[in-house]
C-alpha cells in the first residue's frame, strides 16, 4: 500500500508498474484519475488550491484501504492526493487498485474514491473568474 | 485525557473555511483546572468572540459540518461532552472533507 498526500503526484506509469510487481495473483488493475474541471456551472475556474492535515489525511486514507482489502478482497492499492495550486486540466488524485478479477477492483475503486473524498481531511477551494468558494461537502455529520 | 489540578495549555488549529471564516490560524488557550471540551470553547469565545458560532450551534455544541482531532486522533462527535483536555494537547477543527 502506497499513500501520498503533497504537492506532486509520482509517473503514474510507474505507479502502474510497482503495483504488478506486488502479486503475482494480479489479473485486474482499476485507475481513477481525478482531474481539475474547468468550469463550476456558467463560470470558467482558474485554478484549484488543496489543503489537507499533514498527518491526518494519510492516516485516515491508508485505514479506509485497509477497510477495503478485507471487504472487497484486493490485493493492494495506491492513493494520491496533490495540495497547493492545481491548474485546469491537471490530474489531482490517482487512486490504483490491483485484484485477482475486475469486479471487486471496480467495487472497490468506487467506494475508495467515494471515501476518500468524503473522510480524508482535504479541503479544496475553488478559484473562478468570479470568486472564490470553499467547497463544501453535503454530508451532516462525521 | 489525564487530570491536570494546575489548568492546560491547548494548542488550536483551524484548517480551510475556518481557518478564513475564523480569522484566527492557531492560537494557544490557557485553561484553568481540569479543563473539559465546554471549557476549550468558552475560553475561545473570548478569543473570537461571536465567530464562536461558526462552529458551535445555540445548544453549546459543535456543527454537524465541523470535525475535530485532539492529538492526531478523531474524535466521534458524541464523545465530546465527555472530553477531558491535559496540558500541550493540540486540538484540530476541521470543516468536512471536500477533497478529489
Amino acid at each position: 500500500m502506497k499513500v501520498k498526500v503533497s504537492q506532486s503526484l509520482d509517473d503514474l506509469y510507474s505507479l502502474i508498474s510497482q503495483l504488478k510487481k506486488s502479486s503475482s495473483e494480479i489479473g485486474a488493475i482499476t485507475i481513477f484519475i481525478g482531474v481539475v474541471r474547468g468550469t463550476r456551472g456558467d463560470e470558467k475556474v482558474l485554478r484549484m488550491e488543496y489543503e489537507a492535515h499533514k498527518t491526518l489525511a494519510p492516516k485516515v486514507i491508508k485505514k479506509i484501504v485497509e477497510d477495503l482489502k478485507m471487504k472487497h478482497k484486493i490485493i493492494d492499492a495506491i492513493v494520491e492526493h496533490r495540495v497547493g495550486a492545481v491548474q485546469v486540466g491537471e490530474d489531482v488524485m490517482y487512486v490504483l487498485i490491483v485484484s485477482k478479477h475486475r469486479e471487486e477492483g471496480f467495487q472497490a475503486l468506487t467506494e475508495l474514491v467515494d471515501r476518500v473524498k468524503h473522510e480524508a481531511p482535504i479541503w479544496k477551494k475553488e478559484i473562478t473568474e468570479k470568486g472564490t468558494y470553499w467547497v463544501e461537502s453535503s454530508r451532516d455529520t462525521v | 485525557m489525564g487530570q491536570n489540578v494546575q489548568g492546560a495549555r491547548v494548542k488550536m488549529k483551524f484548517y480551510a473555511s475556518l481557518k478564513e471564516n475564523m480569522g484566527v490560524d492557531e492560537t494557544v488557550l490557557r485553561l484553568n483546572g481540569n479543563p473539559i471540551f465546554a471549557s476549550l470553547l468558552n475560553k475561545l469565545e473570548e478569543v473570537v468572540g461571536n465567530k464562536i458560532d461558526i462552529i458551535v450551534n445555540g445548544e453549546g455544541k459543535l456543527r454537524g459540518n465541523v470535525m475535530l482531532s485532539v492529538n492526531g486522533k478523531l474524535v466521534n462527535p458524541l464523545d465530546l461532552a465527555s472530553l477531558k483536555l491535559k496540558d500541550r494537547d493540540k486540538v484540530d477543527i476541521m470543516p468536512l472533507p471536500s477533497g478529489g
